[in-house]
Formats: structure tokens, C-alpha cells, sequence
């Protein structure tokens, strides 16, 4: 496949070493990473305009991937999962008594895709008469990006894996991927898109924000919208289905735990001004005040507030001992990094219900020691192991992890391909009735969507369920 | 006085760059989905601004390679380059990296075979 590259440089009065350092230490390229050793996640924010842009037309790019090799003071070699797959090189090169850096991002076919939509240019796919064609909606940019990275590429293996056993009633499934940008505009928009481009179904791994309105977006065109991801619910509507994790079922696992191991009763809830949160802090208020604990205080912050500093101070002048985050992506990891950094640790215990193996790699392996997690599914643990080895053996080198948030994405497309080959694919009715009946607890089900929380503390750069 | 005319033309410039932004998404996206068009059609389609402007902006995409103009009589017809898009991108991240490094920006149209600046666009096979 052709590939492209594009390199910047910048002649610099400093030796190499300095240089080095000012990008390690993120004043360079905005680089954000724990510590700059192969294979450590990270993230580079590339501004758009000059900055001061508002909305959509300004907000930066971030390339979300891993580090793959470190010559101290001479080079980086980064490769990069969003938003689109591609390597970063960073070279240093002594230039007199400055320096010269150099910057080269190499790119495929798809990469230049995603960066045509970046600026206005997003043509529907042409529909083919001889596919079943299926949406996926995920954040490839944005705040919301952090978590979705391993998605896509589930996706595709859950595609792989209907065609093998022979498509939705004899027809070839097809994968067309729409990218929200962490925005609920944004998401409409690419919702209609695969809409346009033939999709019978959209299977969504976004915030409920953007779900929200893509689902408005969609009502009356026929088109099913899947809410993959955990949710706070919503009101029925025979287009649309919501899967994943409840924050009621969450709160139920972790908070009486929570408050039994460490003796403490005080709580403060921190999130995002959206539906997501407004239901999960009224579910956990719920569960508080059953377990005889309190609420002291609650703080709303909007999508994509890096600085939360203000908050960490209040919550550490409040006395409260237990903090529960609904904090979603990017801004989870400043959130527990800025807790972390300020000595809020030592004082009290998180509870955080979005964070998933993606969001702790960037937070840091230290930053989010103690931190605990609920969810369905965690990489590694239960009998998910044949899908693990299918996914690391698909892609070679540093893969981003799995989480919950792509392996219920994952099963969602199973479901849906089963569904649609059972009934009929144009019998919506039924397609729905049967992705919602594996969401009650039905022992009578081999596969049961719906499935306990597991609770997972984060240790060591890991987060590690508990048994039972 | 002397800043808050300057603070209200920056003001103006910002509100013209995001505007500029959505028309040139709506024109794309007209072309995008109905091929080759007039300006008058394109125009048709987008309510928020006039057809000078509209035009103004075609004149613009079109010197920055993302669109093709045909004359057709007395009628110029509008189609999006099969190849503008690409270049466009790649113009687009080399001025994304050279704003990150702190570099001066090319934003002049230019093929991707020049490079000023010392940087450079490619393919590889």
C-alpha cells in the first residue's frame, strides 16, 4: 500500500541534549508521557490555527499510541494508533552549537482519510448492493479518544469473523468507520454520513452525548442505533438499543466495598456537564445513602477541562475520604494525575468508573496506583483469552490494550450478526428484541451480555481484578 | 483605543475563520455528494452566507488545489480534484507539525514537491 510522509524541522539555538529534554519534559510537540521508555504509552497535541480558534476548527490533534525506541538525547521513533495508524520520528541533530530537530510522520491511505475529513472533505462511501454494510462510531480525536483506541481493530476482527461463518444471511458485511472527535456535533454528523453510506446498522463507542445526538440525528431513517458502551440509559426507542456496563450496577459493586475496607463514609463525586454523569452521581447517591455513607460535595466540569486543580483543593478541604470519578477520557487522566501529584492519596481512596486499561497506561503507573476500576470485562482475566490472542496476533508491534469499552463493541457485532441471520436483517423489531434479551440475567443464554462487575484495583501500571 | 480596535479586528479575523471553515465544509460536502455543480447551485445549498462569498471561497479551494473549475459556455462548473484532498491533507499536517515545533508556517498553496522551508512532503511506495 503507497504510504506518505511529511517532515517539519525547526533550527533551534540549544545543543541536542537540551532539546531532548524540552521535549521529554512536553515543551516540545506537547508530548505527554509517564516516562519516556519503550513501550510507555503516550500522547502528542499538534495545535490547529493558532490556537485561539473556538470549536471544532481549532482544537488540537492528538496522536494517541506508544512509545517504540529511545537514543537519549539523539531520537524518538513513536507509532501511533489515532487518529490514525501511523510513526513519529523525532530526531535531534547537532547543528554548530544549536541543534536541528526533525520531525517526520509517516502515514497510509487511511491516515490521509482521516485528515481530508479533518478539513471539511467527507465524502459518503459509495453503498454496494452486494454488502451488509455496518457502522462503527468512535472517537478517533478528541478528549473521548483515549479509550477507544483498540476498537476499531475489534471491530474489524468481529467482521472477519462473521464472514467466515458466511455473512448475515449469505451476504458479505462490510465495516464503515465515522469519528465523532469527541464532539456531539461532530458525531450527528458522521452518524449521518454512515447513514448515507448505506450502513443498516451504527454500533456506537462514544460518550452519551454524541449517542444522544446521533440518535436524534437517525430517528426515522430505519437505521438501528447500538449504544456498545456503558450508559446511563435512556428512554426506549425501537431504533435504538443500549448495551454495556450500568452506573447503577457499577456503584452497587464497588461503593458497600469501598466503605467496608476502608472504614470511611464520606464521599465526593467529580464529572462532566452531560447525561453520563448527571445518572451516574444519582445512582451512586442512591447507593451512598443505602450503605450509610454521605455526599459532601460535587463538582460538574465541561468536556475537556485539562485543569482540575481548584477541585483537587476543595476536595481535599472538604474532609471527604472516598472520591467516586465519572470523569470520562483524557480529562480522567488530568484529573488523577493533578489528585495524585497534590498528595490526595495519601488521604483518600478513588473510585473511578471509566477507567479502563487505556485511560491507567497514559495516567502513569504511579499517578494511578490505588485507583480502583468496574467494569464487565478486563483484559486478561476470565475465559477471554481466545479473543486475545486473535487480536495481539492481527497487527504487529505495540498494540493499544483491550477494555471493556472495544471487547463490548466486539460482542455487540457478534450479537447483531446472529440476530440478523435468525430473524431477518430487515426485521429491526426482532434484531432488537434479541440484543436486549441478553442484557437481563438469563441463565438459560450460552453468551449472557449482560455479566457481573468485576471491581480492579490499579497497581503498577495494571489493573487488577479481584477474584469473586 | 489603539487595543481595542486591534482586539475587535483580531475578534472579527477569529468569527471569519470559523465561518470560513463551515462554508468550505458545506461547499465540499455539496460537491462531495452531487459532483460537478455550478456556483449558483452550491450556493443554493448553503443559507448562511451569499453568493459573493460563496464565491469568494470557491476561488480560494480552488487555488489551494482541492477544487477544479470548468468552463462550460458562460457557466463555471465546480468539482472537487480527485488528487486535491490528498495534497491538501498533507499540506495540512506538515503546517500542523511546523505550528507544534514553533516553525513559521507555510500556508501558501503549494505543490508538495517544494519545499521553502526545509521541510518536504512525499510518497513512498
Amino acid at each position: 500500500m503507497a504510504g506518505f510522509s511529511v517532515t517539519a524541522q525547526i533550527a533551534v539555538p540549544e545543543p541536542p541534549a537540551r532539546a531532548f529534554e524540552r521535549f521529554e519534559a512536553g515543551q516540545l510537540l506537547e508530548l505527554e508521557c509517564d516516562h519516556l521508555v519503550v513501550g510507555a504509552a503516550m500522547s502528542i497535541s499538534l495545535p490547529v490555527g493558532d490556537g485561539a480558534q473556538m470549536g471544532l476548527a481549532g482544537s488540537p490533534i492528538t496522536l494517541l499510541g506508544h512509545v517504540a525506541g529511545v537514543k537519549r538525547d539523539r531520537s524518538v521513533l513513536i507509532v501511533h494508533h489515532q487518529p490514525w495508524r501511523g510513526r513519529l520520528a523525532v530526531r535531534f541533530i547537532p547543528d554548530g552549537v544549536g541543534s536541528r530537530i526533525v520531525v517526520e510522520s509517516s502515514l497510509d491511505q487511511d491516515g490521509l482519510t482521516w485528515l481530508a475529513h479533518k478539513r471539511g472533505y467527507v465524502p459518503p462511501e459509495p453503498p454496494r448492493a452486494d454488502r451488509h454494510r455496518i457502522g462503527l462510531l468512535v472517537s478517533k480525536s478528541g478528549s473521548a479518544a483515549v479509550f477507544a483506541q483498540a476498537t476499531e481493530s475489534l471491530a474489524t476482527l468481529a467482521i472477519e469473523e462473521v464472514n467466515a461463518d458466511g455473512g448475515i444471511g449469505g451476504v458479505l458485511v462490510d465495516l464503515v468507520v465515522g469519528d465523532d472527535a469527541s464532539d456531539s456535533a461532530t458525531g450527528a454528523a458522521a452518524a449521518m454520513r454512515l447513514m448515507r453510506s448505506g450502513c443498516r446498522v451504527v454500533f456506537a463507542c462514544v460518550t452519551s452525548a454524541t449517542f444522544n445526538a446521533a440518535a436524534s440525528a437517525l430517528h426515522g431513517t430505519g437505521v438501528m442505533l447500538v449504544h456498545t458502551v456503558l450508559n446511563e440509559g435512556g428512554r426506549p426507542s425501537p431504533g435504538v438499543v443500549r448495551l454495556g456496563e450500568r452506573p447503577l450496577a457499577q456503584v452497587r459493586a464497588g461503593v458497600p466495598v469501598l466503605m467496608a475496607e476502608t472504614g470511611c463514609r464520606n464521599w465526593f463525586f467529580v464529572g462532566q456537564r452531560y447525561s453520563w454523569s448527571y445518572g451516574a452521581h444519582w445512582a451512586a447517591r442512591r447507593v451512598v445513602a443505602e450503605a450509610g455513607g454521605s455526599v459532601l460535595g460535587e463538582t460538574y466540569h465541561i468536556l475537556g477541562t485539562t485543569d482540575f486543580t481548584r477541585v483537587v483543593d476543595t476536595i481535599g478541604r472538604s474532609g471527604a475520604e472516598l472520591i467516586l470519578s465519572s470523569l470520562v477520557g483524557h480529562d480522567e487522566v488530568f484529573f488523577e494525575r493533578q489528585c495524585s501529584q497534590h498528595g490526595l492519596r495519601s488521604t483518600t481512596r478513588t473510585f473511578a468508573l471509566v477507567l479502563d486499561e487505556a485511560t491507567q497506561q497514559l495516567i502513569g503507573n504511579s499517578d494511578a496506583d490505588g485507583v480502583w476500576a468496574a467494569f464487565g470485562y478486563f483484559q486478561g482475566f476470565g475465559d477471554n483469552t481466545d479473543l486475545e490472542t486473535r487480536y495481539r496476533a492481527s497487527a504487529k508491534g505495540i498494540l493499544p490494550p483491550l477494555s471493556s469499552l472495544s471487547e463490548t463493541t466486539y460482542n455487540a457485532i457478534l450479537a447483531y450478526a446472529r440476530a440478523a441471520t435468525i430473524a431477518s436483517p430487515d426485521d429491526r423489531a426482532s434484531i432488537r428484541r434479541q440484543l436486549l434479551a441478553h442484557t437481563e440475567f438469563d441463565t438459560a443464554s450460552p453468551r449472557t451480555m449482560h455479566r457481573p462487575i468485576l471491581l480492579a484495583e490499579s497497581r503498577g501500571g495494571r489493573l487488577h481484578p479481584r477474584a469473586g | 483605543m489603539v487595543q481595542r480596535a486591534v482586539t475587535t479586528q483580531r475578534n472579527e479575523e477569529l468569527a471569519f475563520a470559523v465561518l470560513a471553515d463551515q462554508v468550505r465544509r458545506q461547499i465540499l460536502d455539496t460537491l462531495a455528494s452531487h459532483g460537478e455543480c455550478s456556483a449558483g447551485f452550491i450556493s443554493d445549498q448553503i443559507s448562511t452566507v451569499g453568493r459573493t462569498t460563496v464565491s469568494t471561497h470557491l476561488r480560494a479551494l480552488r487555488l489551494s488545489g482541492v477544487v477544479l473549475e470548468r468552463r462550460q459556455g458562460r457557466h463555471r462548473l465546480y468539482s472537487i480534484d480527485p488528487m486535491g484532498p490528498a495534497n491538501d491533507a498533507l499540506q495540512f499536517l506538515r503546517g500542523l507539525l511546523e505550528r507544534a515545533l514553533g516553525a513559521k508556517t507555510s500556508d501558501s498553496p503549494m505543490s508538495p514537491a517544494v519545499d521553502p522551508d526545509g521541510g518536504s512532503v512525499r510518497r513512498r511506495a
